[in-house]
């Protein structure tokens, strides 16, 4: 994004709309065409609804006549917030609307009691990485090729509060992966230890 | 491959009718209708799919005009160079599911292989094109090969598509072939092909029968399992020079092929990887399967794990393939590198790390009085290595793993070594009673038994803790800022090591004291003694260099963090006590050692009350001790190093380090001068920090800065 | 349609097997589970068949010499699709006969209910 032409005047006003059912058909359809265009994975339509009926109330749209959005829901029950499908026009970059976007969400995360937030960038997008470990995200670990592309991914992590100390010393995985499998969301599974396969 | 899938329904039940509801469901005013009750269920059954709501599962439509069928025909003529292109094509494929040639030779899944033809009949069998057979030979003997590649890959630990795709969508390649008879198929084509030598160029001719002569199907002979790697190689630096005589056909290819399998994965790209690139990949695995059987070439488990570990470092990875291989060879049926037994590995490693002979002697098997204190020996140990082996054993398997599964694996891993450990000290105390373990008090006090079981696991668990900090900066884990912190934390982690090493050197050395005044002296007991003490003595050096060489960079970058020279982002909405737990969550469930706490970390990183002339005087003399020891170690030996069988790789790594340290002292240098010269005030000094790109250092685990002039600007 | 019969209609039709077809003259015969403003239909245990190409007809109508040419619908099985609405040119749900008997006793709205 730092790299990307600045424009020197946003065309028009800003506006950031909290994101809410009755505006799928006004703004959806931008919205793929803006995020097919702009990150490699490709997703369907329901995976903007998983996203955009579930958690309208975490999803953040910036538009003036072009739009940049973002969707990030949390698991109730894990308190894990999650942040998917950033993206800002290109003629709209360097104007700070992405930083807005994921703070948007991060606020209304934590006003909902998230733990922490995570998420999965591509390690090519350096401009996206560096967003992020601005506002204190770190990277915990390395993801090898994780994209249909063939690249990989780091996926970072902020915490938002302190985890209660001190942990339990004969969990078998770390505490947040085991939750988030026993709630059915995150896609930690395939963290666990590698057993040796049966023959 | 029988995935499971449902059968397809039958169309056409007499039980059943379709009543056409196109109109009706079209006419629902959709719009008004609330489908969130609707929307709600559907995705409650997608979240369990966890990551593959990621992936497109929308049914890709045909443009107008566009057809599934492919129209290109199987059984056109195609001219001697045509077939030599698709072969080639082939080769440089990553999925050969986009081949029609492929896809017309599977069509029937179960044919027996004299009726597997491009020809859909036997009336166009007749006229078969010319060249049509090599072709077809070519194309089940890559099939067989395909399928025995599946197999040795599926046996053993990888992850599915993340490092490679083994499903086949139902597609059966060839696996109820007999590979004999592959082969038959393969030389009767070249006799075949000799045959038509008329018409034929020569050059060619030979093209094609030397890529029917690439399948290394036969059951090698176990003394020269490298030849078929060394004879591939040299086949493909032919394949490399005939490659000009093909003709390419790019029409035999599509990805419209991937749309008939069952599968609601989008069909793949086909990657177009040139020849040239094609050639590096088969060359490198061809070394690198050359290369791997050495590891059957077994001396002691310590050469082991260097060989393995680095063996599998190495940058680019070894495919998976040969990272699949080598599991199978160091495991296959439980036996080590087809002769070991696990039980002679694990005391073979005992013996190395913490000789303690009388519990090793395999004669306290024979005993079999329960009274007999060597009766409770055999009993404990084995008890020993029951709860021991898979732990051990999977420190080989996790190093056949990708780099960042390497990393995120010992993760998981040091929680079972942390386990391990407790659990093995209870035995340690039962041992120590059997032998009337007297506990030891040294110069530095009373410093208690020998606890050699769970010594060992400390060891070990101590080392994995160090890797996960290395691959962090082989991974580009971590943040410039975060990198004065994990040097320290790699500092503390190796200094404890050195330190444990210390410990068990200590009760080695009261053993082989004694042992030597004993009646029972021997030779071998001696060789034995002298064996273990060089091992503590290497790793000891070695955990040294770490501990320097990370103390060292720890000064440096905190120096150049003072200076505002490696400069620290504002985070607002995170502080350092929250991000020190996010690093550290791998580490703090473990007993041993404990993970110091925020403040103690921040003080011993920051080292506030130390001016930075005394930081830089710091890391100069860490650095320098480092090197030193690197040089130390580049001069020892396969046998005193324990790189018996790797000792070359193991060399150049070191050496790897040793110019790490180098350039981190003249790193130090430079900056020692500048602020001789300009003072301490960052902007006075004109100099600005280039970290090494990832994967562009003297050594990956060792991040080292360049201090370069700044323009001025 | 008022909007409440067309709900229960579309809530009638889930978990029954609708027969879809495509542009494209492909048909996906699953599970129906979900639908939206844009027709775009969601089925589940999908299959999809294919018409067999006119190449194929042709070499069959070949091999057989007798009146009636026997040509194989091919099939694959896909799992959980979306098949766009846009695409959407016909579709059939599957019926019991044995029901169908049952329920015309009681009208054909029953069917929808």
């Amino acid at each position: 994004m730092e790299t990307a032409t600045r424009a020197t005047e946003l065309p028009g006003e800003l506006r950031y709309i909290q994101y809410e059912h009755a505006l799928e058909e006004q703004y959806l359809p931008a919205i793929r065409a803006l995020i097919s265009k702009d990150l490699s994975e490709p997703y369907s339509i329901y995976v903007y609804r998983y996203f955009l009926y579930q958690w309208a109330h975490l999803c953040y749209m910036a538009s003036s006549s072009a739009n940049s959005n973002t969707m990030p829901p949390h698991s109730p029950a894990t308190h894990r917030g999650y942040i998917a499908m950033l993206a800002v026009s290109s003629a709209y970059r360097g104007h700070g609307i992405a930083t807005a976007l994921v703070k948007m969400a991060i606020d209304a995360m934590a006003d909902r009691n998230a733990d922490e937030v995570v998420l999965e960038t591509e390690e090519t997008n350096t401009a996206a990485m560096r967003l992020y470990e601005r506002l204190g995200f770190l990277r915990s670990k390395k993801l090898h090729r994780y994209y249909l592309n063939g690249n990989s991914a780091y996926r970072l992590v902020l915490l938002l509060k302190a985890s209660v100390k001190p942990p339990p010393p004969l969990l078998p995985l770390d505490s947040a992966s085991a939750a988030v499998v026993a709630a059915g969301g995150g896609g930690t599974a395939e963290d666990a230890r590698p057993v040796s396969p049966t023959h | 491959m029988d995935d499971g899938f449902p059968p397809p329904p039958s169309m056409s039940h007499p039980g059943i009718v379709a009543l056409d509801i196109t109109d009706k469901f079209a006419s629902a005013p959709f719009r008004r209708v609330k489908l969130s009750k609707m929307a709600t269920s559907l995705y409650l059954s997608l979240s369990p799919l966890s990551r593959s709501w990621t992936r497109r599962w929308t049914v890709g439509c045909l443009e107008e005009g566009e057809s599934l069928d492919e129209e290109y025909d199987t059984a056109r003529d195609l001219l001697p160079e045509e077939v030599l292109g698709i072969i080639d094509q082939l080769l440089c494929l990553e999925t050969i599911l986009t081949s029609v040639y492929v896809e017309a030779l599977l069509r029937d899944p179960n044919a027996p292989l004299s009726s597997m033809t491009f020809l859909r009949d036997s009336a166009s069998q007749a006229k078969q094109p010319k060249f049509l057979f090599v072709l077809r030979a070519y194309c089940a003997g890559m099939l067989r090969g395909c399928h025995c590649v599946n197999e040795v890959v599926k046996d053993e630990l990888y992850y599915e598509e993340e490092d490679f795709v083994t499903n086949t969508y139902d597609r059966k390649f060839l696996s109820h072939i007999e590979i004999a008879e592959v082969i038959a198929l393969l030389q009767a084509t070249r006799a075949d092909l000799r045959e038509l030598s008329n018409d034929v160029p020569k050059d060619l001719a030979l093209a094609l029968d030397l890529r029917l002569d690439c399948f290394p199907l036969r059951k090698a002979n176990p003394d020269s399992l490298k030849m078929p790697w060394i004879q591939m190689k040299e086949l493909m630096k032919h394949f490399k020079k005939q490659h000009a005589l093909a003709k390419p056909v790019p029409e035999a290819f599509s990805t419209k092929m991937q749309r008939r399998l069952a599968s609601t994965m989008p069909p793949r790209p086909i990657v177009h990887l040139s020849f040239d690139d094609t050639y590096t990949h088969f060359e490198q695995m061809f070394q690198d399967g050359k290369d791997a059987m050495d590891v059957l070439k077994y001396v002691d488990p310590q050469s082991l794990l260097h060989f393995v570990s680095i063996f599998q470092a190495r940058n680019p990875q070894p495919l998976v393939f040969i990272r699949t291989m080598t599991q199978g060879l160091l495991f296959k049926d439980m036996i080590v590198l087809g002769h070991h037994s696990i039980r002679r590995i694990l005391d073979d490693d005992l013996a190395i790390v913490v000789l303690r002979v009388r519990q090793l002697d395999p004669a306290n098997d024979t005993i079999e009085v329960p009274t007999d204190p060597r009766h409770q020996l055999a009993v404990q140990m084995e008890t020993f290595r029951q709860r021991a082996a898979e732990c051990y054993l999977d420190l080989f398997r996790i190093f056949c793993q990708n780099r960042c599964r390497v990393r995120r694996t010992l993760c998981h891993s040091i929680q079972q070594w942390d386990h391990l450990q407790a659990d093995v000290e209870e035995i340690d105390s039962l041992l120590q009673v059997c032998l009337d373990e007297k506990s030891l008090t040294t110069a530095m006090g009373n410093i208690g038994h020998s606890l050699p079981l769970s010594s060992w696991a400390y060891l070990y668990k101590l080392r994995q803790m160090e890797w996960i900090v290395q691959l962090g900066f082989e991974l580009d884990i971590y943040q410039p800022d975060e990198l004065a912190g994990m040097y320290w934390y790699l500092n503390y982690l190796a200094k404890t090591r050195a330190q444990h090493g210390d410990r068990i050197k200590t009760f080695v050395l009261r053993d082989f004291t004694a042992a030597q005044e004993s009646s029972s002296w021997s030779q071998t007991k001696e060789r034995n003694y002298t064996r273990s003490i060089a091992y503590i003595r290497v790793t000891m050096l070695d955990a040294a260099c770490t501990w320097e060489f990370a103390d060292g960079l720890c000064c440096l970058y905190t120096v150049l963090q003072r200076l505002n020279l490696v400069k620290t982002p504002s985070r607002p909405y995170s502080n350092d006590e929250h991000r020190y737990e996010i690093r550290m969550k791998p580490f703090v469930n473990i007993g041993l050692p404990q993970l110091p706490s925020f403040d103690d970390f921040t003080k011993a990183t920051a080292q506030p009350e130390t001016s930075i002339t005394e930081l830089l005087k710091y890391a100069e003399n860490a650095v320098g001790g480092a090197k030193k020891g690197y040089e130390a170690l580049s001069r020892m030996n396969d046998l005193q190093t324990f790189s018996v069988g790797c000792h070359d790789r193991w060399l150049t790594n070191i050496k790897g380090c040793q110019k790490s340290a180098i350039f981190a002292g003249i790193a130090i240098t430079a900056l020692q001068k500048a602020i001789e010269t300009e003072g301490e005030n960052a902007a006075d000094l004109k100099l600005k920090v280039e970290l090494p790109q990832s994967g562009k250092g003297y050594h990956d685990w060792w991040i080292v800065p360049k201090l370069v002039p700044k323009s001025e600007s | 349609m008022e909007s409440s019969e067309a709900e229960a209609y579309l809530n009638s039709l889930i978990n029954k097997t609708l027969r879809v077809y495509a542009t494209d003259s492909r048909m996906f015969v699953g599970t129906f589970k979900c639908t939206d403003a844009n027709r775009n239909v969601v089925l589940a245990l999908t299959h999809e068949y294919r018409q067999p190409s006119q190449k194929q007809l042709a070499e069959a109508a070949a091999s057989f010499s007798s009146g009636t040419v026997k040509a194989e619908m091919t099939s694959r099985y896909l799992g959980l699709v979306v098949v766009p609405g846009e695409h959407i040119v016909k579709m059939e749900v599957e019926e019991f006969v044995s029901q169908m008997k049952n329920k015309s006793a009681l009208g054909q709205r029953a069917l929808y209910v």
